[in-house]
């Protein structure tokens, strides 16, 4: 292939205002929760009022007796085929999991009905900590053996990197085991070892728009899926396999999200268009706050071990590090991808990496923007951070001596391709507040750096184009646009094909119609989607030029599309306009084919991004309280297709970060009830806690992505907590191992680290 | 007991409407269910996201821990409300402008907040544009942008109270 | 919501007549701004059958006014009236700021301040229907031995959940008057004593019956040489419930202390006047060695929870800040 000559970015690269602007501005935007069907239901779920329990009945008579209920299903009346039931029947095996749904003609009355009734359970112990799990003849997350799938994932469903096969224990679900080199020689080899545990909490996602989903049963023998999805081909296989439907029977139409962050993958799609053909009307279930909270997928507690071992010319001589996750009530944690991370972003000659998911009477976990990243920064910069102090080094200097760069080696195998970040933690040393670091220590405040890093997503994808009768190109596609991205792709495809980006159209079609893609989600969209539009579009590109050099009785190559047309290089009185081809290969006498352009993308190396972050912090000796001053956020985003949007990406990673460093858990008491189920009591930063974040795009062109791009959505959201609590170290000289760092947290540090003195 | 009705008389954006509400829907229900008036976002439904904002006589508060009853005799303003019938209300063009939203879910909370303040004050501090939003929570990260869209929108705003009165 | 009957009187005579519990026992119940009540009705741990509203009866209003003894606020007055009224501000900072620091302008713009005393506490099990806790009738409080991060650290009460009303602390800081009306007349009732421990007979957090109704507040003049402050602590910047609040209101007269009156909100079921931290402080010079001992006496009876021994720290602290913050020269 030849490669395309460095020409001048036009649309790529710019920044661009939103494409979807005036709808979301003005309340005019439909979401999914806003439509309404004729004949429409109300779904409202019953859930489980204990972690752990056997359900002995549930009488739904006095509920089924409230005027406007339709129906109150319980899990035998689902027409389920395929699949776990969406509800639980002899068992509950997590507060708040659904037991039956109530559907009536109003929210109201639904909520009326929830009420009436009547479960007959009896509480079982729970499994409700990585303690309670791991005890000796302990309490099981299910007194039936039924669940074979789990008991299989026990036996085979170990990380590749295992010794060997083994029987887990009770409980345990998966496991990893990473090894290189001598691991007892590379801790006898160090001048200092440093060892350090650090915990994190459940975390929830956090979406502004509760799940919610509407399905109806068409009339045409189809089923109308409206969703908040991040997935819809996800989401049409699910919803087909579930119902014993050919995937075509199920028409997923993609609903603007109102966030998602890894949470919406799908999760009671299903459900609900079991309800919707059990009663054979169209039934809407967007979750109360407190259900969400409740029965979401949020992202699983955990507790790394690292043990770091280095020299005193500054160079790592050995990891070892044990995580693990408590998952929710099935394997579901990421647990993998921490445990690479954990031994990636630094060259380490000899490393141990164990780790174990256990799984627990909580709702299944989920991914949350860039899973099992936060707490694998957290981990290893922290430890990095500790080994630098004990050895006498600048932590920055230490970083750079040690970072990973091209072609050293993964825990799990492969190298690393061309990554940037080094050049992301030069651009950090050479920002003033680092420089100054000294002087803004005299004044009570601390500085702290942490690194992180993503693999990058891959997924194929594709794209569809037509030049329509305007002149304008139309791209239709099969992802999702969370925050804007669609925008990305106007860009791309305008740069392609030489057009202005107004004169872009981006469609999204239903899971019917639209060009298949793979889900929006781990950073992969404009990497992979964005390649396959570029494909799309150089592809109408070649078909127009074709068409014009017929016309104009050219060469192809001695062409160019500029303004709106097509002309000779350099002479621009012979041309023909866009419009005029378009309308030529839409007569019937033009005798040239329309244009319709076909990208595909089946990328196979990622681009992993990395971000490193740098925050200067103070924290109230009385209180505890930790206030970020200012905070710098620098990444390696390959190329930034539209720079205001990559910042945007970063200001939602570094305030997520910000949740996950100081504010954010979720509390479940011994009995396995959700204590923080609502947005009062599961604090998500506001305004006030979220500072001024300065920018820094590093620009390392990826190999495969449109024009270099690389993901950009996860790294912001790693470093947050790892920043932060180095930062905190800096202020304070304490280690602080666990987040969120509340107040009560830190002013407990603070004491024992006095006691200690 | 059978769900008691009330009549209810509400000016809503300008209009008045007659409706016959149980005591127990809210403000935000019946602005979404009985007048269709989706933009303003149904999401905690406990007074603790902002993203029910709307006005009462002016005056920002939570929809969701409004009763419809309660606002008979009264004037409501929703984000539908805001934007004059031939373009955009200077909050909505700050946005725009700034960058101030990304998944739009808590935007209509956002604007209505910041509509709020510059209704009563078009010379806003940095204080008083963050105090106004203080009760709107965005996860998408866009806050900095809000705070920076509420004083682009309070120059915006006077610029055009300028040219009116020049005219 | 369950369904209820809703009624506007606009006597206040009509409105008394009405609250109060029926013979079968279900409840009438005024409201107000309705934050609180609305919460707790959605959580289904209240269902009353008829809300009273409040807002059109004549003889209730949201008046603040200064006058030659001191200070009348009605009780329709909303936090963000008393935030931003430039007599409180000037006169009654205590009350300003804790007006100001609590939930969020929208909720300010909705709470009014006699729905702000009443309201019932944010504790989690009694928040949560599911859980039977002693507060909402039960026999014992899970928190005690639970999860118990944000409770109370003095143990007076069965209950160990905390008093959630920053202006409660305030108005008590600054020796107000709860003036009350019920069938059978006006009452009025010091700050200090309208707020009561719950008892096994009485599970609420004040002494104002079911039929009886707040008009409004009325604070004395403020000394010559007085100052007060509100502090809060909370786990989060802003919209959140204190961990600990300090209200702190002190005169100081030629250079002593002549009168003080200090009040912790966060750490018990109601708001805790620190009577022996005032007593001491009468008579003293000011300086940061006596605030320091006020602080280590506010708690010297604390018994912490497993998991709120940091509350202990957070209160000693702010009432050591608080009280150099009331007697901080001017400027």
């Amino acid at each position: 292939m030849v490669a395309t000559e460095p020409r001048e970015l036009r649309s790529v690269g710019q920044r661009l205002k939103r494409i979807d602007s005036p709808k979301k501005l003005t309340g005019q935007e439909r979401f999914t929760g806003d439509l309404r069907l004729p004949g429409m239901l109300y779904a409202r779920l019953v859930g489980s009022p204990y972690a752990h329990a056997r359900i002995n009945g549930i009488d739904t008579s006095a509920a089924l007796a409230v005027p406007g209920v339709a129906a109150v299903l319980l899990a035998a009346d689902l027409p389920i085929r395929e699949g776990e039931n969406p509800l639980a029947s002899d068992e509950a095996i997590y507060n708040g999991q659904p037991l039956a749904i109530v559907l009536a003609e109003s929210e109201a009355i639904a909520e009326d009905a929830v009420l009436l009734v009547d479960i007959d359970a009896e509480p079982l112990d729970p499994v409700t900590s990585i303690e309670e799990a791991l005890r000796e003849g302990g309490p099981q997350t299910r007194f039936s053996a039924a669940h074979v799938d789990e008991a299989e994932a026990r036996l085979h469903n170990s990380d590749a990197g295992a010794a060997e096969e083994k029987v887990l224990p009770a409980n345990v679900t998966n496991t990893v085991d990473y090894r290189r080199g001598d691991i007892a020689k590379g801790f006898a080899d160090a001048d200092q070892v440093v060892e350090l545990t650090i915990t994190s909490e459940q975390v929830h996602q956090g979406y502004i728009e509760p799940q919610v989903t509407l399905v109806a049963p068409s009339p045409l023998g189809k089923l109308d899926v409206y969703t908040s999805t991040q997935g819809m081909f996800v989401v049409q296989n699910k919803v087909a396999q579930t119902l014993g439907l050919q995937a075509s029977e199920v028409e997923v139409h993609q609903m603007p999200v109102g966030g998602g962050f890894g949470g919406k993958f799908g999760l009671n799609e299903a459900m609900v268009a079991l309800a919707a053909v059990a009663v054979n009307r169209p039934v809407l279930l967007q979750l109360t706050r407190m259900e969400d909270f409740l029965s979401a997928n949020p992202a699983p507690a955990c507790e790394i071990r690292v043990k770091l071992g280095g020299t005193s010319d500054g160079f790592i001589t050995a990891l070892q590090a044990d995580l693990t996750f408590l998952a929710g009530i099935a394997p579901s944690s990421p647990l993998g991808i921490a445990a690479i991370l954990v031994g990636g972003y630094y060259r380490f000659p000899n490393m141990e990496i164990t780790g174990q998911e256990i799984i627990s009477n909580r709702p299944k976990s989920g991914a949350y923007r860039a899973p099992g990243a936060q707490q694998a920064s957290l981990a290893i910069e922290a430890a990095i951070d500790e080994l630098a102090r004990a050895l006498g080094k600048d932590p920055m200097d230490f970083r750079l001596q040690n970072c990973a760069v091209e072609g050293d080696e993964r825990p799990n195998g492969g190298a690393w391709p061309r990554i940037g970040l080094k050049e992301t933690l030069e651009a950090i040393r050479e920002h003033p507040i680092w420089q100054e670091r000294e002087a803004i220590r005299q004044r009570g405040h601390g500085v702290g750096i942490g690194v992180g890093g993503w693999p990058g997503g891959l997924e194929p994808a594709t794209a569809v184009c037509r030049l329509d009768a305007d002149g304008k190109l139309t791209m239709m596609l099969g992802s999702v646009d969370l925050n804007g991205s669609n925008t990305g792709m106007a860009q791309i495809a305008a740069e392609a094909l030489g057009i202005e980006t107004d004169d872009v159209n981006i469609n999204v079609g239903t899971s019917s119609s639209a060009p298949w893609s793979g889900s929006t989600g781990g950073s992969k969209i404009t990497y992979t989607v964005g390649a396959a539009v570029q494909r799309a579009a150089e592809d109408a590109r070649k078909q127009i030029l074709e068409i014009a050099a017929q016309r104009l009785e050219a060469s192809a190559d001695d062409l160019e599309i500029a303004d709106g047309n097509v002309q000779v290089k350099g002479v621009p009185s012979s041309s023909i306009s866009l419009k005029q081809i378009a309308e030529l290969s839409m007569s019937g006498d033009g005798g040239v084919d329309p244009v319709l352009g076909r990208g595909a993308s089946a990328i196979t190396q990622a681009a992993p991004g990395f971000a490193v972050h740098m925050a200067e912090v103070s924290v109230d000796e009385l209180t505890g309280e930790t206030t970020i001053h200012r905070y710098v956020a620098a990444q390696d985003v390959g190329l930034a297709i539209n720079p205001a949007l990559v910042e945007d990406q970063i200001h939602g990673g570094v305030g997520q970060g910000i949740g996950w460093a100081l504010y954010e858990g979720m509390a479940y008491d011994d009995a396995g009830q959700l204590m923080t189920a609502s947005l009062m009591d599961y604090a998500i930063p506001k305004a006030e806690m979220i500072p001024n974040i300065e920018i820094i795009l590093v620009q390392v062109p990826s190999e495969h992505g449109p024009y270099g791009a690389k993901g950009i959505g996860e790294p912001p959201a790693v470093p947050g907590a790892a920043v932060i609590t180095n930062a905190i170290r800096d202020a304070t000289g304490v280690r602080v191992t666990h987040i969120p760092v509340r107040p009560e947290i830190m002013a407990r540090a603070l004491d024992s680290a006095a006691a200690a003195d | 007991m059978a769900p008691q009705r009330m009549p209810v008389t509400v000016t809503v954006n300008g209009s008045d409407h007659h409706l016959l509400v149980e005591p127990r829907h809210t403000l935000l229900d019946t602005l979404r269910e009985d007048l269709r008036l989706t933009g303003t976002k149904k999401v905690c439904d406990m007074g603790n996201c902002g993203a029910c904002t709307v006005h009462v006589d002016g005056l920002a508060v939570y929809s969701c821990l409004t009763l419809a009853v309660e606002t008979d005799g009264h004037e409501v303003r929703t984000i539908e409300g805001v934007a004059p019938p031939d373009g955009l209300d200077p909050v909505q063009e700050a946005f725009i402008r700034m960058d101030a939203f990304q998944c739009g879910f808590c935007t209509p909370g956002q604007i209505m907040s910041l509509r709020a303040l510059l209704d009563g004050n078009d010379d806003p501090t940095d204080d008083d544009i963050q105090t106004a939003v203080s009760g709107n929570l965005c996860r998408c990260g866009a806050y900095r942008n809000i705070l920076r869209a509420g004083r682009l929108a309070a120059d915006l705003q006077r610029a055009r109270r300028e040219s009116e009165v020049a005219r | 919501m369950r369904p209820f009957a809703y009624e506007r009187p606009e006597s206040i005579t009509v409105a008394l007549s009405r609250l109060g519990d029926d013979v079968d026992g279900a409840a009438v119940r005024p409201l107000a701004g309705g934050t609180d009540l609305l919460t707790l009705m959605k959580a289904d741990i209240v269902a009353p059958h008829t809300l009273i509203d409040l807002k059109r009866v004549v003889e209730l209003d949201d008046r603040i006014e200064m006058t030659a003894e001191g200070m009348t606020i009605g009780a329709l007055a909303t936090l963000a009236q008393i935030e931003s009224h430039p007599d409180i501000v000037g006169s009654y900072a205590a009350l300003a700021g804790a007006a100001s620091q609590a939930a969020t302008p929208q909720l300010r713009n909705m709470a009014t301040i006699g729905g702000n005393v009443l309201q019932r506490p944010r504790c989690w099990y009694f928040r949560d229907p599911q859980i039977s806790c002693w507060l909402k009738g039960g026999d014992s409080c899970p928190a005690r031995d639970g999860e118990n991060a944000h409770h109370a650290i003095f143990q007076d009460s069965p209950c160990v959940a905390v008093h959630p009303s920053d202006s409660a602390a305030a108005l008590i800081a600054l020796d107000a008057t709860v003036r009350i009306r019920g069938a059978s007349g006006e009452r009025a009732v010091s700050a200090g004593q309208f707020f009561a421990l719950p008892t096994d007979e009485h599970r609420l957090e004040s002494v104002l019956g079911p039929d009886e109704l707040i008009l409004g507040f009325t604070l004395p003049a403020p000394a010559a040489g007085s100052r007060s402050v509100y502090l809060k602590a909370m786990d989060r910047k802003t919209w959140a419930f204190a961990l600990v609040g300090v209200a702190a209101s002190v005169t100081v007269t030629g250079g002593t202390i002549t009168d003080a009156r200090v009040v912790l909100g966060g750490v018990e079921p109601i708001p805790r006047r620190l009577i022996a931290v005032e007593e001491l402080l009468h008579g003293s010079v000011p300086s940061d060695d006596l605030f320091r001992r006020m602080g280590e006496l506010a708690v010297v009876d604390a018994q912490p929870l497993s998991q709120n021994g940091y509350k202990v720290d957070l209160a000693r602290a702010l009432v050591t800040r608080a009280l150099a913050d009331a007697t901080a020269p001017a400027g």
